[in-house]
């Protein structure tokens, strides 16, 4: 195998030489991937770390009302803003202008009799007035909300919002119930040594990031099996130029031939998984799973089958517009069917059953097994590692018998 | 007994026969011709012998025993030149060379030595660090070249060396394979420039359609061929006088000369008849003579038509 240990020293020259195929293999993923990134607003947030702004506009500037934004203030993962009226009669435009321009995604409007209205309030119209919506009791308490935001968020943002309106008054309310007074004392004694603010969910500091523990695995391999028009460019190119027959007249075997030919572009596409998920670990925050090693196998059997799909290819096309022709739509098709471009549990259950034709989905499955799993299953992964093993074997069988064959 | 001997190649593709019991022989210091127009069928038959191709018939002797293109020792036996410019663009002389030097076996100094050889015997020294992407054709035809000597095969094929190369590198190309040969290796060299044929070879086989059609030395074939006579009229004039004895040929002045083809064995008689019906048209001999015979006449007489470029 000494020939093809040449012919891999020789391509990977090449390949270190030619710029545009290394920006195409590591630079251009990583760009696509954060780019998808920011246009879900995640780029080097965490996800979870991502601030709700709350606009606030106390026209009653009472103990009731600033107890009430004390109470949204507890929460770190939320940011008040404070809309003054200064100029007077101005805080209100200010907070809608925000609210329109998404500035905020709520604003919490505190009227100017909303003191006394709570003063008037019994436990009863806290708690026993089921039939009137929020809106009603809102109005009741001379408080207003505005929620800018889809209709399922918009929603758990206003119910959020209204609890802790609730939570802020309950002790102002409570102190008029026999029942309920020495509690309602003991809150509102408390409130007098604010505590540091807490999370709204109770997460782990490293929380990963949902949208690229599904974007990374999904567009690596992607680009991964992108390679293989690189690779089928680099066969024509040799093909081309004649050098392929000098290789095949030398004193090395056939299949020396090919391994050389596809060992440097395995190399490539190993480093490139590799830097992909690292690139996502570092830059996006996503989780490597509970025993990271064991990307390994799945990096090192994916490369596999996509290098082989590669050779297979570069033995069928002979021109650089069949490349084109039959790589891209080969890579994007494969990619589409497998669930490269969403989350595999969105597809429907025939797409299911179909991507598992392709090597991608047995790569992503693989992927999912190591990086969203809470505990690691060897024998799920050596079996998602096997069937790529045996597509990458059937593909380089067939590159190989085509490759006999050519003269 | 020869270096190398190919015995009744054949090579069918469908109902095609491009290759049709091809045989000839080669021995050691010899530059062996293969002269034919391009698709003729030489650079399959060369291809068949290197193994690249299988053949549908007929076998390829290396020192009597039979060549075995699937053995690396059998291989390391030949050096092909192909036709393409079949080097790395990207690399320069010394990169190229070193890698397919290392793909022979060849390693360390041994290496290192070749390499400074075939570069000195090409010209190459000097432009050795260049990128061979920025040669010109004739340096990227001597590099081509050079590959192919580097691992000293005792049987050297090369594939029309010299398309495309300017006259200062085609010289070269032509010294070096002199050298190659007078140093006892075999050379099979295939070409359509009959020039270069007749002064490098001693022994040639044209081959059109996959055929061999002639098989000698350059001296044997050309022997056989008898030169055309042209007889030059300095005033008067032929018409269907001379019609399936000579051929006329008009000068812009409208002078007329009269070519009597040199073969056939009634090529006498023919001379003859043609002067009578020169003296009985009343037109006025100005010359007489012969044209110098070559290996272009003897394809056109073979195949009867002009070989193609």
């Amino acid at each position: 195998m000494g020939g093809a240990l040449e012919i891999t020293r020789k391509d990977l020259k090449l390949l270190v030489r030619d710029r545009r195929a290394l920006v195409l293999l590591i630079l251009l993923p990583m760009g696509f991937i954060a780019i998808l990134g920011m246009s879900t607003g995640q780029l080097f947030t965490g996800g979870d770390k991502q601030q709700y702004t709350i606009g606030f506009v106390d026209h009653d500037n009472s103990e009731t009302s600033t107890m009430v934004l004390g109470q949204y203030q507890e929460y770190k993962d939320i940011r008040i803003e404070i809309f003054n009226d200064v100029p007077k009669g101005t805080a209100d435009e200010k907070a809608a202008t925000a609210l329109r321009k998404n500035e905020v995604a709520a604003v919490v409007t505190i009227g100017p009799d909303f003191e006394e209205r709570v003063d008037e309030m019994t436990t009863d119209n806290l708690f026993g007035n089921e039939e009137a919506s929020h809106e009603e009791q809102l109005k009741a308490m001379d408080v207003k909300m505005d929620v800018k935001s889809s209709v399922a968020e918009g929603g758990l943002t206003k119910y959020f919002l209204v609890s802790e309106l609730y939570r802020a008054i309950f002790p102002v309310v409570a102190m008029k119930n026999n029942f309920l007074k020495a509690k309602a004392k003991e809150i509102l004694e408390a409130r007098k040594h604010p505590k540091p603010p807490v999370a709204v969910a109770e997460a782990p500091k490293a929380e990963p990031n949902k949208v690229y523990q599904f974007l990374v695995p999904g567009f690596t391999v992607m680009f991964v099996f992108f390679l293989i028009n690189i690779m089928a460019r680099s066969f024509i190119a040799e093909r081309d130029i004649g050098t392929l027959r000098r290789l095949r007249l030398a004193p090395i075997s056939r299949v020396s031939v090919l391994v050389g030919k596809t060992l440097p572009f395995y190399i490539c596409s190993v480093i490139q998984t590799a830097a992909l998920f690292l690139s996502g670990r570092l830059l996006f925050t996503m989780s490597l799973g509970p025993e990271p090693l064991y990307l390994i196998p799945v990096i090192l059997c994916t490369s596999a089958a996509a290098t082989s799909l590669g050779l297979m290819l570069a033995t069928w096309v002979k021109t650089d517009q069949q490349v084109s022709a039959y790589g891209t739509s080969m890579v994007l098709i494969l990619g589409g069917i497998s669930g490269c471009f969403i989350p595999r549990m969105w597809l429907p259950p025939l797409m299911k059953k179909l991507s598992l034709g392709t090597p991608h989905a047995w790569a992503l499955q693989a992927f999912e097994s190591v990086l969203t799993v809470d505990v690691i299953d060897v024998r799920v992964i050596a079996t998602y590692c096997a069937v790529l093993l045996c597509f990458a074997t059937a593909f380089f069988s067939i590159g190989w018998l085509r490759f006999r064959t050519e003269t | 007994m020869p270096l190398l001997e190919v015995r009744h190649l054949q090579k069918r593709y469908g109902d095609h026969l491009a290759v049709e019991d091809v045989s000839f022989a080669l021995h050691a210091g010899e530059v062996f011709g293969l002269l034919g127009p391009n698709g003729a069928g030489k650079s399959t038959t060369m291809m068949m012998i290197a193994g690249l191709l299988p053949s549908d018939g007929g076998e390829v002797l290396l020192d009597g025993r039979r060549f075995q293109p699937s053995k690396p020792a059998d291989r390391r036996e030949l050096g092909v030149v192909p036709q393409d410019l079949a080097v790395y663009p990207e690399l320069n002389s010394w990169e190229n060379l070193r890698f397919f030097g290392r793909l022979y076996g060849l390693r360390g100094n041994t290496l290192q030595s070749r390499c400074e050889d075939v570069l000195n015997q090409v010209g190459l020294t000097d432009a050795a660090a260049r990128k061979s992407g920025e040669y010109s054709g004739g340096m990227k035809r001597r590099l081509n070249f050079a590959i192919a000597l580097l691992h000293q095969p005792r049987v050297l094929i090369l594939d029309e060396p010299t398309v495309g190369v300017d006259p200062q590198s085609r010289a070269h190309l032509l010294d070096c394979v002199r050298n190659v040969s007078a140093a006892g290796v075999g050379v099979i060299y295939a070409s359509h420039y009959m020039e270069e044929v007749q002064s490098m070879c001693q022994r040639v086989a044209i081959i059109d359609h996959g055929k061999m059609l002639a098989y000698d030395s350059v001296e044997n074939l050309l022997r056989g061929m008898s030169a055309d006579v042209h007889i030059a009229l300095g005033s008067g004039h032929l018409n269907g006088e001379v019609t399936g004895l000579a051929t006329i040929q008009t000068s812009d002045e409208g002078r007329q000369t009269l070519v009597v083809p040199g073969d056939g064995d009634d090529r006498a008689h023919r001379l003859r008849e043609v002067l009578e019906k020169i003296e009985a048209a009343g037109a006025k001999v100005e010359r007489i003579e012969t044209q110098q015979t070559n290996l272009e006449r003897l394809f056109l007489q073979l195949t009867g038509t002009k070989l193609r470029d």
